[in-house]
């Protein structure tokens, strides 16, 4: 071995990745302490929650004023990723939290930690992806594991048909994913966002339709993951299948682990192109505001309600992408940070009204909330009022950023739209709220007491009034967070 | 104009397209009407080898064999990429070595990890 050269200089390579080996090593070990130490015990659990906070201290430790590119551009931490890092933590740390009491009862708890663990890993990726080989590999690890933490609970019917549809639709669309990659590469020659952003500036002739073509499956695979509208089928079915923690945690971070590689490649790679996938973005955030809005109003499941949800927060984000300007892009920012902590509130209150082998996620189980637990009560009320985005909560201030800059990027019928249903989705938030306040007990409550259960929703909601007053350190950081993207 | 282009490039593939489909459904469609047919209770009746149809076509197998058959995909890619690392491996020195005892690494946590589950025990 006499030759010993590292082909560039690998240390600082390395170090720039610190927190995703952090997570690695550490999903590793955990594999293998489960199986021979713990053995279903809650340290698994623990030291998985630890090592989501490690993560953030690393990343903390290594952002600086540059951004670092490793491994020939493969790999960028810029200050946009730092931030979207610290969400994707913050969602898989109290995804976990909600979990500890929840799944204590499952088969196999160790590995639960270790797949949400990967999952996180294949989110962090993703967002420090400046390349299509690095943002397919960090999706298709992510994905994996939230396909098995759907099928979780696999002695249940409702939750092994979640899985298997999230499955196959999931593997259709990283199949269109991959088919738009290749017509693009094809035309460009290259993986790198940047490179294949000038490329495409200058394709003519022949090639702009195998461009179109690309766009189109690119924007039909990712749409598919952040369920935008004609391909969120799977949203529903899935999100009531799956274990409530899980719910929480797949409607949180690979929604922001989705937009923000939406982000990456609205910035990058289709500037020159702004107006033809303005036009699809624009069908389809028409299509996914409708959709998201109508067709939650006819849900009796409130884990199904807030799967339409969703789907309507993701076409008002959508907003900003189409907006494509960098009030769009930190509005997109703001409504993700504002959207998980409302998110991760709800969804801690349905799983502490987990009854004796029933759950309390149907909209008759929380008649009468109000005076059994005023406390609970007003929490999910702030969640509520603030998802339908009643002024001076956070959820209002999530919807005025991104409209503002859509207006501002001369999309006025398209805000005028979005506004309208956005009364609509009034209705079935506040039809929540009059089941707590205004309806009669019907089924006797049988909560679970968890200190940090409680915990997570005393902090959400008083993040969500806090952040309805004081909006603006938020939008600061948001902007912050976009220098050097565009 | 890039609409042209593609319609001239795939037009052939969908002429294709068409002629297989009208190979296939022809001689179904022509001996519908061609053919005499008096269909009885024992020419409906599946035909297996002469023998009285005994069982459903469809069998039910263990479980267990797709889980070996996972793991042996898995170690099955390992080995395919031993090989080309194994005739370079005087060029790429010491960084290529160490680069793939990683990668071995991690496949043995994995190793390790079924075999502590008893995924490798036929029971």
């Amino acid at each position: 071995m006499a030759n010993v050269t590292f082909p560039f200089p690998f240390p600082d390579h390395l170090i720039t990745l610190m927190p995703e080996m952090i997570v690695a090593i550490m999903a590793m070990f955990l594999l293998l302490f489960d199986v021979f130490v713990a053995k279903g015990s809650k340290t698994t659990a623990y030291l998985a929650i630890a090592t989501t906070v490690a993560a953030g201290v690393a990343t903390w430790s290594l952002q600086g004023p540059d951004p670092l590119v490793a491994f020939y551009g493969f790999f960028v931490f810029d200050s946009f990723a730092v931030f979207s890092k610290f969400l994707i933590y913050v969602a898989t740390a109290l995804g976990m939290i909600l979990s500890l009491e929840y799944m204590k009862n499952e088969k196999h708890i160790g590995e639960y930690y270790v797949l949400m663990l990967f999952a996180m890993l294949g989110m962090m990726l993703m967002v420090s992806s400046n390349n299509f080989v690095t943002m397919y590999l960090g999706l298709e690890l992510m994905a994996l594991c939230v396909y098995v933490l759907v099928a979780y609970q696999r002695e249940v019917l409702r939750a092994n048909e979640a899985a298997l549809k999230y499955f196959i639709l999931g593997a259709l669309s990283s199949g269109m994913l991959l088919y738009g990659i290749t017509f693009l590469y094809g035309v460009t020659g290259s993986f790198d966002f940047a490179v294949m952003g000038e490329k495409l500036a200058h394709a003519e002739g022949d090639a702009t339709a195998a461009v179109m073509l690309g766009m189109v499956f690119l924007i039909a695979g990712l749409g598919f993951k952040v369920s935008m509208a004609p391909f969120h089928m799977w949203t529903p079915d899935a999100y009531e299948g799956a274990p409530t923690p899980v719910t929480a945690f797949m409607s949180v971070a690979p929604k922001v682990a989705g937009f923000v590689i939406f982000m990456r490649i609205v910035a990058d790679l289709l500037p020159a192109l702004q107006h033809e996938y303005q036009s699809i973005l624009i069908g389809v955030a028409v299509l996914t505001i409708a959709v998201g809005n109508l067709a939650a109003i006819a849900q009796r499941n409130i884990k199904r309600m807030l799967a339409y949800s969703t789907v309507g927060h993701v076409g008002f984000i959508m907003m900003g992408l189409i907006a494509g300007s960098p009030a769009g892009f930190s509005g997109i920012l703001v409504y993700l940070s504002i959207y998980l902590v409302m998110t991760m509130g709800v969804f801690a209150v349905i799983i502490l009204m987990r009854r004796e082998g029933i759950q309390g996620e149907l909209l008759d189980d929380f008649a009468g909330l109000s005076k059994v637990r005023p406390g609970y009560a007003l929490a999910m009320g702030l969640f509520m009022f603030s998802m339908a985005g009643i002024p001076f909560l956070g959820g209002f201030w999530a919807k005025y950023v991104v409209f503002m800059a859509a207006v501002e990027a001369g999309h006025l019928y398209l805000v005028l739209y979005a506004l309208l249903f956005s009364a609509v989705g009034a209705f079935y938030y506040l039809r929540v709220v009059k089941y707590i306040y205004f309806d009669e007990e019907r089924v006797a409550f049988n909560f679970i007491e968890s200190r940090p259960m409680q915990a997570t929703v005393f902090v959400t909601a008083v993040t969500i009034v806090f952040l309805g007053l004081f909006p603006d350190a938020l939008f600061e950081l948001c902007r912050q967070a976009l220098v050097g993207l565009v | 104009m890039g609409a042209a282009y593609l319609a001239n490039e795939y037009a052939p593939i969908f002429i294709f397209i068409l002629v297989a489909i009208a190979m296939g459904a022809a001689p179904l469609v022509l001996t519908l009407f061609l053919a005499e047919q008096k269909p009885d209770a024992e020419k409906l009746s599946a035909y297996e080898c002469g023998f009285e149809a005994f069982e459903d076509a469809r069998l039910q197998f263990d479980v267990r064999f797709y889980l070996l058959a996972i793991l042996f995909v898995v170690f099955d890619l390992e080995s395919a990429f031993l090989f080309p690392w194994a005739i370079v491996l005087d060029q790429i020195g010491l960084f290529g070595f160490v680069e793939m005892v990683l990668f071995l690494v991690v496949l043995l946590v994995g190793y390790i990890y079924a075999w502590k589950k008893g995924a490798l025990q036929w029971e």
